[in-house]
């Protein structure tokens, strides 16, 4: 008997283990509340739901609590019958109270919108979501709040640009759209958009990502130690939730700036049932970059992003799209066009029926990616990603406890035409079903301790199944919440990765393959723990430790021919390191600091790692080994102008030194006055030394000017690199010149909201 | 509040200075090597490659070395002079020397720079053959054919036979013999027959060849393939070969029986 089948058989058993809910033999009740704001209709997510005896003072403690999900969904389960004071906050909104009854209901479901407050801050909200958290270790809840704070040239804030200010997540120069996230490489991370995976949404400018500040309702980054509900990544996780239009009445949005032109389009296509949330934007880096900065640009890129709602009494279904398309060239010494294009599309409905004891979730869809590399006239490389896939999300009940599970089946179809540059790989053709599945339960052997164990598996039809056990706890000495001890561990697999040439920062294609060898199959273990704390309500403290261990991770060797080829050979990585985070938030100042330390360093699983010197090499560190990162942002209003500056420094990263360049000449066959010879490069010791540190200072100043029949106005101007700082994004081993990152960027950029 | 801005301004500017950093690491190694001496030839090139100069830098169209060329017996030093090739935008610097090479003497190149470093690699010329005997003297389909260098003293040998077979010219070229004792005798055989049928990859036969076959050796000098090792790295094929050689052919009559 297969392991296929075991697995298979395994996972049967456990489902059919999962029973209905128990609380109908004990005749007690849940209660569903679904909470909307009745500005826009759209699910609040982070209120806080609390249970009280119907006589009880609104002093004294609750019964219950609970928090509403992303779909605005919160649960009280195992209510005795009686009755009860429902209330419902959340800062920006008025306190929503209710007498709720369960003596002659088994199920009660709820729908209950709030009222805005206008006294109420959005920086506020960003404090708030802080108690909702339990097992941070690793998790990055990130809000269009703190996008939006982040300064960027383009209108609004960006996602990508939030992102690289998080330690850990390390980028090489900014350009090229790849991130690093503790230890892991681009191919090792797994986004998704509305649970819709999609392979690379950054731009090539690593300003811009196709999610703007906008449109984002919350974006969850787990840099590692992710849960069982996550799987087909070794490194992290980001999980983009875009926000609904609006329900109750039609908005958009023009913007312009320098570099970006963008427009936003929202509003209900029936009130409070079905609405839509369209935007687009259009680079204009390529003209404008040459007259504003010291170095023309020669990158473009377009996105658009979509979506549709539909609300209905126990179902809340929405369909998604995003395409994006970016071509440009990172290195301007050479005429070598990098491209990339995402096409995405999918459905995801959530079932919360009387009839479903739990929410039913599922999505379906379709992801396509291509990306390819070539001269101005040709394409020489191009590797493409094509996937259907369809995921079941519910939960349900194991020896009286919660247990979430699902499985998922993606039909990938993976195309490569390589010609020279890989000899690994040929050009292929290979499609690759992957089914997996997971399991996670959730405990409270005391009432500040939370264990969180969990377990998945993938299988393909030509690899033996994978058995990840996934374990997240959370420990909240007290009762007040605001401190926390979290740890998470894991093991990950991943069935598709990618090979690049790190040779060469001038490029970012990748070559996606769905597996080079059943033995060799990309796997990693996280271990990581963490300490929150909250200090005078105004200052959060968080702090972790990691470790990752990653297994066979494909890299290049540094043959002496450049440019022509890339052996590739199988490494592990080794990474440990520390985050510090630090917040201070007293409205209408904040500031953060954080700093991130790392160690990465990959080592032979077989034999030579380089082949560009005679000696053996067995280990080297990877050029996105950033050994400290900083970052400082902090922003304040004075009078009608909100202003927010951000500074970054990253120490130098590892890169190679180049001793030689030859036209090797196979003496006595080749005379020199025929024969050109053969171009190489002759390479120092593997990553040897370190580029020069990197650090900018970026500012912007805004201001909303309310024009008539609630029309805005809002007017921003600032700069990246305030002091003009030439930072190093690599150097051209080619002609020996280094390439540097954006100068001096100004900009003024409009906004206006209808 | 002037002082203040002044301040600011010069902060501003120390702080966007960047930090020097030096990617082409220059000591390790200097220049490169390709080339023979061909102990018959007038005038022989050797390419000389600046190591530190990228090799689409047309800026750089020169080595900035001293390239001579030292008997070591006699003590003459011929200093040689740059002849400039470009192959598809690739600049080459093919040095140009005419000195006449006698057999069994060293010569030593020299790739120096204006600070007295750089690259001394010392070659040998081979003996002269004496007597290269066939036997039979007649090639034929039929027979195993026997050709006797004698005395080889040092070096290599590598046979070549030239011929036309159904209308097509062949290079055979055979393994080539490393002299592993002073003054032996050297001894090659071959086989027609088989001989057309490998080089031709079975397209040909000995029957279909015409005309005439052309015996060619090279004798290269002693430890004429040995790469040029850097003193501070050691790289796949090393900075460069450097050799000497000659060659003989000899028109060898050819009857199918």
């Amino acid at each position: 008997m297969s392991k296929t089948v075991i697995v298979f058989q395994f996972f049967i058993i456990l489902l059919i283990g999962i029973t209905a809910d128990p609380l109908i033999a004990r005749q007690n009740s849940f209660v569903r509340i679904q909470v909307y704001s009745e500005d826009d209709g759209n699910p609040l997510q982070g209120a806080v739901l609390m249970i009280y005896h119907a006589e009880s003072e609104p002093d004294l403690d609750y019964l219950f609590v609970a928090v509403s999900d992303q779909d605005g969904i919160a649960e009280f389960r195992d209510l005795p019958p009686d009755s009860y004071l429902l209330v419902i906050r959340y800062i920006g909104f008025s306190t929503f109270r209710e007498l709720i009854s369960t003596e002659s209901v088994n199920r009660l479901n709820k729908r209950v919108y709030l009222q805005s407050s206008v006294d109420e801050l959005d920086n506020i909200e960003i404090r708030e979501q802080r108690y909702i958290t339990t097992g941070e270790v690793g998790l990055r809840r990130i809000t269009p709040a703190q996008i939006n704070r982040i300064p960027s040239p383009g209108a609004g804030g960006d996602l990508s640009a939030y992102l690289q200010t998080i330690p850990g997540v390390i980028t090489i120069g900014d350009q090229g759209g790849n991130l690093f996230i503790r230890g892991g490489t681009p191919d090792q991370n797994l986004i998704m958009v509305d649970n819709i995976p999609i392979i690379k949404p950054f731009h090539i400018s690593n300003l811009f990502s196709a999610f703007s500040g906008e449109i984002i309702q919350t974006a969850d980054l787990y840099a590692g130690g992710f849960g069982a509900r996550y799987s087909g990544a070794t490194s992290a996780i980001l999980d983009i939730r875009l926000r609904p239009g609006n329900m109750r009445q039609k908005s958009g949005m023009i913007a312009a700036s320098p570099y970006m032109g963008a427009l936003k389009l929202e509003g209900p296509l029936e009130k409070d049932r079905q609405s839509f949330l369209l935007m687009g934007r259009y680079s204009l880096m390529e003209y404008t970059t040459s007259i504003l900065t010291q170095s023309k640009q020669e990158v473009r890129f377009v996105d658009a992003v979509g979506k549709y709602t539909i609300q209905g009494e126990s179902i809340t279904c929405n369909i998604t799209g995003v395409y994006t398309y970016d071509q440009g060239i990172i290195n301007p010494l050479r005429e070598f066009n990098l491209s990339w294009s995402n096409k995405v599309a999918g459905a995801r409905c959530l079932g919360f029926d009387h009839f479903f004891t739990y929410p039913l979730e599922a999505t379906f869809g379709y992801t396509g990616y291509t990306n390819w590399e070539g001269s101005l006239f040709q394409d020489s490389r191009r590797s493409s990603i094509s996937q259907l896939f369809l995921k079941v999300d519910n939960k349900g009940n194991m020896f009286n406890h919660p247990v979430n599970y699902g499985f998922g089946l993606t039909l990938g179809l993976y195309k490569a035409r390589l010609e020279e540059r890989f000899t690994a790989v040929r050009s292929f053709r290979d499609r690759n079903p992957v089914l997996n599945f997971y399991m996670s339960s959730e405990f409270n052997p005391v009432t500040q301790l939370t264990l969180q164990p969990g377990f998945a598996s993938q299988m393909s039809i030509d690899a033996n199944p994978t058995f990840e056990p996934r374990f997240r706890m959370s420990y909240k000495p007290g009762n007040s919440g605001k401190r926390e001890f979290s740890l998470a561990a894991g093991r990950y697999y991943q069935f598709l990765s990618a090979i690049s040439d790190e040779r060469d920062a001038g490029t970012v294609f990748m070559a996606w393959i769905p597996r080079l060898s059943n033995d060799l199959v990309p796997s990693s273990t996280h271990l990581m723990a963490g300490y929150r704390d909250e200090l005078l309500q105004m200052v959060h403290i968080q702090f972790e430790i990691y470790t990752k261990w990653h297994q066979n991770i494909p890299v290049s060797k540094w043959t002496p021919i450049a440019e022509l080829e890339i052996e590739t050979a199988y490494a592990d990585g080794f990474t440990y390191g520390a985050d510090l985070n630090l917040e201070i938030d007293q409205a209408p100042w904040y500031a953060t600091l954080s700093y991130g330390l790392a160690y990465i360093k990959y080592e032979s699983i077989s034999g030579d790692l380089g082949a560009w010197i005679e000696d053996v090499i067995f280990g080297y560190n990877p050029p996105h080994d950033q050994r400290h990162k900083i970052h400082i942002s902090s922003g304040f209003k004075v009078g009608e102008y909100n202003i927010n500056t951000s500074w970054e420094y990253g120490s130098g990263q590892p890169y190679t030194r180049v001793f030689g360049f030859d036209l090797f000449l196979n003496i006595p066959r080749r005379f020199p006055t025929d024969y050109p010879g053969i171009a190489r490069t002759l390479y120092s010791e593997p990553y040897g030394e370190r580029l020069p540190s990197y650090h900018r200072l970026d500012f912007t100043v805004e201001r909303t000017f309310l024009l008539k029949n609630s029309i805005e106005l809002t007017m921003k101007a600032g700069a990246l690199n305030l002091y003009n700082r030439n930072n190093i994004f690599y150097f051209d081993l080619n002609t020996l010149q280094r390439v540097d990152q954006t100068s001096f960027m100004p900009f003024i950029s409009s906004e206006l909201h209808f | 509040m002037l002082n203040k801005v002044s301040i600011i301004l010069i902060l501003f500017f120390l702080i966007s200075c960047d930090d020097p950093f030096d990617p082409l690491d220059e000591q390790t190694g200097l220049y490169s090597v390709y080339g023979y001496l061909d102990m018959d030839a007038d005038v022989n090139y050797l390419r000389i490659k600046d190591l530190n100069v990228p090799l689409l830098d047309w800026d750089s169209t020169g080595v900035n070395a001293l390239v001579t060329l030292r008997d070591l017996e006699t003590n003459v030093v011929e200093e040689l002079t740059d002849t400039i090739i470009v192959f598809d935008s690739i600049i080459t610097n093919n040095f140009k020397s005419s000195m006449q090479i006698a057999p069994e003497k060293q010569y030593e190149l020299g790739v120096i720079n204006n600070e007295g470093f750089g690259i001394r690699t010392i070659a040998t010329a081979p003996n002269r053959v004496d007597e290269v005997i066939f036997n039979p003297a007649t090639v034929t389909c039929g027979s195993n054919n026997v050709v006797t260098f004698r005395p080889v003293r040092a070096g290599y040998i590598e046979p070549e036979l030239h011929f036309n077979a159904a209308g097509r010219d062949y290079v055979a070229r055979f393994p080539i013999i490393k002299i592993i004792r002073e003054n032996q005798e050297v001894l090659f055989f071959f086989n027609m027959s088989k001989t057309v049928r490998g080089v031709s990859n079975n397209r040909a036969s000995c029957g279909q060849v015409t005309g005439k076959v052309i015996f060619k050796y090279f004798h290269y000098g002693p430890g004429f393939f040995d790469r040029i090792i850097g003193e501070n790295v050691r790289v796949p094929d090393g900075l460069g070969i450097f050799g000497i050689l000659y060659s003989e052919e000899f028109e060898m009559p050819f009857q199918i029986f």
